[in-house]
């Protein structure tokens, strides 16, 4: 396709100048191939592939400092509640980060030529420790619109915050408290269980809770659960609800720290 | 966004003699700015806001079918303080422009170089078709999670390679989980997100298909230019002095910069559009021509210049001026109390006697 495209480049360039001379920004002189004597084609533009395999330049203040290494974790980020504008951060902390599909199904839209049929996919991203990300996307091919969902559950990220039933020892495994989300109908509620439990949930939400990394809970639900959209989207929201709460152990005092931009603006000055 | 006219893109490539091109006038970046006229003629162009002189970015020959603007040049200056950089007068715009071929007059002003560490780049360029533009924007809206994605569109997705994606499909479709049925499935096509920006990651597309592209030009009226972001996308309604017509966009200035010029890392704003006059009119007698430049960026101030950071613990203590005028009132009354109570205590001594 590469190779395609560049021969049928110069010829188009040939043709140019000849006819009307346009004159514009480039457009000058001779055509840029030609520019230079004895210069090659400029060897910048490689094959045109989607993202990917190219190396990531950042675009935002935070890109730069994260490619840079200067931000040691995502939970900065979420301290400060910096927007993650670029789905190459969450890339770059998370190296295990699994991506299931949970709902792939079409759907039509009326025109005048007929029903317009594209592919709907919920994905759902998490390391099956802390970080859940959910995503949606549709589009005309079903692997499309996984890769647009895929991306938009990356830059949807949330951290979770576990906690225990009871004795605290060993690591936490269950919601910290019980919390509760909603999306249109739905009420989504999550209850602390003891060890050993697993997840008490309908299959939709099992999925996500397990990706999230929580390994018991109850849940009860309200609602039409079965529209799919909202159900996923609220059992999401509860797990977001998590580090909203406020828990007497988050009752001390916590000291003003200086953001990431502050703290690494000679960097950002001047590459140092 | 559906342009009909080409779009000639931009990159930076590094020279040694910037004056040995076929163009007539020379456009390049960093380095003393080549005028048309004699630099004594008008003054050294500084910022508005704290008045230094600002560092030339870039300048490119830009000529246009009129006989007037047959050989026309844009500068780009920018002010590098960092307080100016949050405000859109920290970079200005201007346009020399003449009949004739014009003598090449290089500043001795060293104050305009942006980067002295640096050499010089020339701005290369490359045609792209108004149809390769168009798919590429449809191929971002159909495989991002943008908000734009309503409209029927043909999409060439013969680019895209979807090996990543081909294995999760199979996997879910081989699990032998429970899955509830797919024809279940809901047609809620409406589903928008809050906190996706949709323009950005059309910008961001673009900056990965053609990498490191500096400028974007498309000189037509009907032209829409590329936006950093959804958020603050600005209404420029300003005319020209001379023929009251609105101003259209000329070309925009992109983020990927940063990557040859580390003194630019500090600024705000993730790319900058120029609007200049769709007939280039020679206003008045004026040399320079200042035309509009609008520097976008999407970063909300989140702290208020009246924290301070301790560089050794980096904690953030809040300090006004205000509160310790107050102290000092306090202090001050709290004094004056204690005055008064001493002086009444000795006339109640006095009394007593």
């Amino acid at each position: 396709m590469a190779e395609q495209e560049q021969q049928q480049a110069p010829a188009v360039e040939q043709e140019q100048p000849a006819p009307v001379e346009k004159k514009g920004f480039g457009r000058g002189g001779r055509g840029q191939r030609e520019r230079r004597e004895g210069g090659a084609p400029r060897q910048n533009r490689g094959p045109r592939r989607f993202g990917g395999e190219q190396e990531w330049t950042p675009l935002t203040k935070l890109g730069r400092l994260v490619k840079a290494g200067k931000i040691k974790s995502l939970e900065t980020i979420f301290q400060f509640s910096i927007p993650i504008k670029e789905y190459q951060i969450v890339d770059h902390f998370l190296k295990n980060l699994k991506e299931e599909p949970l709902a792939l199904g079409p759907v039509q839209k009326q025109t005048c030529a007929g029903q317009r049929t594209r592919f709907k996919a919920y994905v759902v991203v998490g390391d099956n420790h802390q970080h859940i990300g959910l995503g949606w996307k549709s589009a005309k091919e079903v692997q499309g619109a996984i890769k647009g969902a895929v991306i938009n559950a990356k830059l949807n990220l949330i951290p979770v915050r576990k906690g225990y039933w009871g004795n605290k020892i060993a690591q936490p495994h269950t919601v910290p408290c019980k919390v509760t989300g909603k999306e249109g109908s739905v009420r989504v509620r999550l209850v602390p269980a003891p060890r050993g439990t697993g997840i008490v949930a309908a299959i939709t939400s099992k999925k996500v809770l397990q990706m999230a990394g929580i390994q018991d809970c109850y849940t009860q639900s309200k609602g039409s659960t079965r529209t799919r959209s909202n159900f996923l989207k609220a059992t999401f929201h509860a797990l977001k609800e998590t580090y909203n709460f406020l828990t007497p152990d988050l009752w001390g005092h916590t000291r003003l720290e200086s953001t990431p931009f502050q703290e690494h603006s000679e960097y950002l000055a001047a590459l140092k | 966004m559906n342009n009909k006219e080409e779009i000639v893109i931009g990159y930076l490539e590094q020279t040694d003699d910037i004056l040995n091109i076929d163009d007539e006038l020379p456009s390049y970046a960093n380095g003393l700015p080549y005028f048309l006229e004699n630099e004594d003629k008008f003054e050294p162009i500084k910022c508005q806001q704290c008045g230094n002189q600002m560092k030339m970015l870039l300048q490119i020959y830009a000529p246009l079918n009129k006989k007037h603007a047959s050989f026309r040049e844009i500068y780009v200056f920018l002010c590098l303080n960092e307080q100016c950089s949050k405000n859109n007068s920290s970079v200005r715009v201007f346009r020399m422009q003449s009949q004739q071929k014009p003598q090449l007059l290089q500043s001795k002003n060293k104050e305009y170089i942006l980067s002295p560490q640096n050499k010089s780049f020339i701005i290369d360029t490359e045609i792209i078709s108004a149809k390769e533009n168009n798919n590429e924007l449809q191929v971002a809206e159909e495989l991002l999670p943008t908000n734009f994605d309503d409209e029927d569109k043909d999409v060439d997705l013969k680019n895209v390679k979807f090996d990543n994606e081909n294995k999760i499909y199979e996997n879910y479709l081989k699990s032998t989980e429970e899955k509830e049925d797919i024809n279940e499935l809901d047609g809620l096509e409406q589903d928008q997100q809050n906190n996706i920006d949709g323009c950005f990651l059309i910008y961001q597309h673009f900056l990965t298909q053609y990498p490191n592209h500096i400028v974007r030009y498309c000189f037509d009226s009907q032209s829409k230019p590329l936006w950093f972001s959804d958020k603050k996308q600005p209404q420029i309604d300003s005319k020209c002095p001379h023929c009251k017509k609105n101003k259209i966009f000329e070309f925009q200035i992109n983020n990927s910069i940063l990557t040859y010029f580390p003194e630019l890392y500090n600024l705000e704003w993730g790319a900058l559009y120029i609007y200049s006059c769709p007939s280039s009119c020679q206003v008045g007698g004026q040399i320079l021509i200042e035309e509009t430049i609008y520097a976008h960026s999407d970063e909300q101030e989140f702290i208020s210049p009246n924290l301070k950071v301790d560089p050794n613990t980096k904690l953030v203590s809040i300090n006004t001026n205000k509160s310790n005028k107050q102290k000092q009132q306090i202090q001050q009354q709290q004094q004056q109390q204690q005055i008064q109570q001493k002086i009444d205590e000795k006339d109640e001594e006095d009394d007593d006697w």
